[in-house]
């Protein structure tokens, strides 16, 4: 396949989302929601369920129908979700899993059971450390939403069948990797605009065909022409790469190009060593692999997650770093000035942006954080 | 000297001797002084901007400003965090932690869609609580010894049974306890439990309310409104807030803060065992309403609106306090739905005064209160 033509596919697979859920649905297999990247989606493939990770829409009507759950004063993410899941956008769920990773979050797996907004849901508890406590924790918890699973829709999950889950999923983490590294090179093909809707399909589409799509982009990418000469290198900071499409695509508008980002599901997939075996107790490998190591604000310690970033900005080498903080996440906002502090030492100039600001103000401050860093 | 969140758990730090101190705790305090803007100001300004919790911005801007209401923050031998219970706790402590070179230990636990623990959520939590003493041995002088902690869980089990008895005789019309005294009480729920103090403490303020109920007297001189209150209430204009009420003859007679809150565990039947220390304070961790789901919230409500023959209730909307407020506007909904009585919120922050429009909130309460009035709410 060409280069633009896999490009292309990736991004209407993100398009037709919900279409293609539900026309899966229609033709009989089970589909379940899944809020963030902490939830091991290995569990209900396993099941032969097809796991969809919840996105946000930006719809004003589904923000505002979000506040009849919670007040003003919670997360674009909250609102947008509840909003979207109250109007029935998400109608062709069999169920919902959330792992615990902010009250926001609560707020939405606690709404949807009350309310009974899917046919059934499950509230996954996620410890914040790994260690021999919360390791075997976690074994049981993730047994139990095993035995729910298999309760709920009577289809058996065997440790073949997980372990075959397991294999799949790390198959499209190397190949996020490897188009990670791609993005990162100097001279790479990739712009900001195009990568950030290559992760938008993968947090939806199903991961077989995401994993050839990818494989397919990244062969067509041998050869290609850089796409960024000349142009001032920036690293986009944002928990939601749904929420970034539209600065990204301003920033490369404006003459910068983005080369690096941390949206949810890039460096929580490409964080921590590769596995490299697949035998003993499936369970206990998920919970190795999934504990202390997605770096959702709220579940790391802002050293190990600073850390994380100041290297992917400095494997990047942009002059400048835009972080888009998503307004009313707290931990999000206190782990801010440290990273701030810790980019400015290195010669980093930095810009702080929030979610729903004015759209010609940070046009205003995007090309002047690119004047400086030129 | 332990820092800790007001969740505790203080009869660990007390069996072994240690000090808890607790920043939410000296963020009330200056709010209730009146001293509070200025440390607002100073975390604002280092960029925790003012969608964060007003305790936490409290605390680190004292911290960062070397000052606090009876002096600057002590200098701890260790901090405790507690990243499941609350949005900033996480990040806040481990600011306090690198601020004083301090080592942290992480006190975490499960979100729970009821308030039904299974037997590996309670597993976990006492593991922890086990971890938390090993944590403290290793890096303290301090040793750990069972008989102790029994003794001292057994202080704490008192205390919390008699500081239940308190909310039960608000039950009584009139009742003997308003929300002034309710919401003052969370200082020996948070601060004393394990110690004597709690204990002389709740007994005195249980035979005060005994007398009040042997002559008829309430926590108000009178009451023909009781009222259920929802999340923290604004610490620097307590008087203000509750004269609001007592002015129309209405008292808040349960509250979710000092009722269901501190004491999730008493409200759904249960108690502190001190021969099973451990697994006991595990289990009342569970109960916190903060690490339960709406379907439990509610249920409480409900039995908290008809067991305090509450005539309507009201709710505070507090920015920044996102573990409390989850879903509170689907819940005041809800609630209405659920037990036919009014429900009204108004908005302010706990901690912070800039926040507090006094004329809107008085507006809002004498609306609501007029409402029920044309009800025939009263008695």
């Amino acid at each position: 396949m060409t280069w633009n033509g896999v490009l292309s596919d990736l991004e209407q697979l993100h398009a037709d989302r919900h279409d293609l859920a539900r026309a899966e649905k229609q033709a009989g297999r089970g589909i379940w929601g899944y809020t963030s990247a902490c939830v091991p989606q290995e569990i209900l493939a396993a099941a032969d369920l097809r796991p969809v990770q919840l996105t946000i829409d930006g719809r004003a009507e589904y923000t505002e129908q979000g506040k009849r759950f919670n007040p003003y004063y919670y997360c674009l993410i909250a609102q947008d979700w509840l909003g979207q899941i109250q109007n029935g956008v998400y109608d062709y769920l069999d169920g919902l899993v959330h792992a615990d990773i902010c009250s926001p979050g609560r707020s939405i797996i606690e709404a949807v059971n009350y309310l009974e907004l899917t046919p059934t849901s499950f509230a996954l508890s996620y410890p914040t450390e790994s260690n021999t406590t919360t390791r075997n924790f976690f074994v049981t918890e993730l047994g139990q939403l095993a035995r729910f699973i298999e309760q709920t829709t009577g289809r058996q999950i065997t440790d073949d069948a997980l372990w075959a889950a397991i294999r799949l999923y790390r198959e499209r983490t190397k190949l996020l990797r490897r188009f990670g590294r791609l993005r990162e090179e100097v001279g790479s093909p990739l712009t900001g605009s195009q990568a950030v809707r290559v992760v938008l399909a993968g947090l939806t589409a199903e991961v077989g065909r995401f994993n050839q799509l990818l494989t397919d982009l990244l062969a067509a990418a041998e050869g290609r022409e850089p796409a960024g000469d000349g142009r001032v290198r920036v690293m986009v900071s944002s928990l939601l790469p749904e929420a970034a499409v539209g600065l990204i695509d301003l920033i490369e508008e404006l003459g910068g190009l983005v080369a690096v980002d941390d949206f949810c599901l890039g460096p929580r997939l490409f964080a921590g060593e590769e596995t490299q075996v697949f035998e003993g107790d499936p369970y206990r490998h998920l919970a190795n692999e999934y504990l202390g190591r997605v770096p959702a604000p709220y579940r790391v310690s802002q050293e190990y997650r600073n850390e994380l970033l100041v290297n992917q900005a400095m494997r990047g080498r942009v002059a400048g770093v835009i972080s888009l903080l998503p307004r009313y996440c707290q931990p999000a906002i206190l782990q801010y000035p440290a990273l701030e502090k810790r980019l400015k030492a290195l010669g980093v100039k930095t810009l702080r942006l929030e979610d729903g600001m004015n759209e010609e103000t940070t046009r205003t401050r995007v090309a002047a954080l690119l004047e400086a860093c030129r | 000297m332990a820092y800790c969140s007001a969740w505790g758990p203080t009869e660990i730090l007390y069996a072994m001797d240690m000090l808890p101190f607790m920043p939410e705790n000296y963020a009330v305090i200056a709010a209730a002084r009146q001293q509070v803007v200025p440390f607002l100001e100073e975390a604002e300004a280092k960029g925790v901007t003012r969608d964060v919790c007003s305790y936490c911005r409290a605390s680190l801007g004292m911290m960062w400003l070397d000052d606090g209401p009876y002096g600057a923050l002590p200098r701890p031998n260790l901090v405790i965090s507690y990243p499941h219970l609350c949005d900033p706790y996480s990040g806040w402590w481990e600011l306090h932690a690198r601020h004083f070179d301090a080592p942290m230990f992480n006190f975490d636990g499960p979100f729970l869609l009821t308030a039904q623990p299974q037997e590996h959520h309670l597993d976990w939590v006492t593991q922890q609580l086990k971890d938390l003493v090993a944590f403290i041995e290793q890096n303290t002088d301090r040793r750990f010894d069972y008989d102790r902690f029994r003794e001292v869980v057994a202080l704490s089990a008192q205390a919390k049974a008699l500081a239940w008895q308190l909310q039960e005789y608000r039950k009584t019309i009139p009742s003997p306890v308003g929300l002034r005294e309710a919401v003052n009480d969370i200082f020996y729920l948070s601060v004393f439990l394990g110690r004597q103090e709690a204990v002389d403490y709740f007994t005195l303020a249980c035979r005060e309310a005994e007398e009040k109920i042997a002559q008829g007297r309430g926590a108000s001189d009178e009451e023909d409104i009781r009222l259920f209150f929802y999340n923290i209430p604004p610490w620097y204009c307590l008087d203000q807030f509750i004269n609001l009420f007592a002015g129309r003859r209405a008292v808040i007679v349960c509250d979710y803060y000092s009722g269901f809150l501190w004491l999730g565990d008493y409200f759904d039947g249960l108690e502190l065992n001190p021969d099973r220390p451990f697994e006991s304070l595990a289990r009342a961790h569970l109960y916190f309403s903060g690490v339960v789901g709406l379907d439990s919230d509610m249920e409480r409500l409900g039995r908290a609106m008809t067991e305090w023959s509450c005539d309507g209730a009201i709710f505070n909307i507090c920015p920044g306090c996102q573990v409390h407020s989850r879903n509170e506007i689907l819940k005041m909904k809800k609630l209405v739905e659920q037990t036919g009585l009014p429900v009204v919120g108004y908005e302010a922050a706990q901690a912070d005064p800039r926040t507090y429009t006094a004329e809107k909130v008085s507006l809002i309460v004498e609306s609501f209160l007029d409402t029920l009035d044309s009800k025939g709410s009263g008695r």
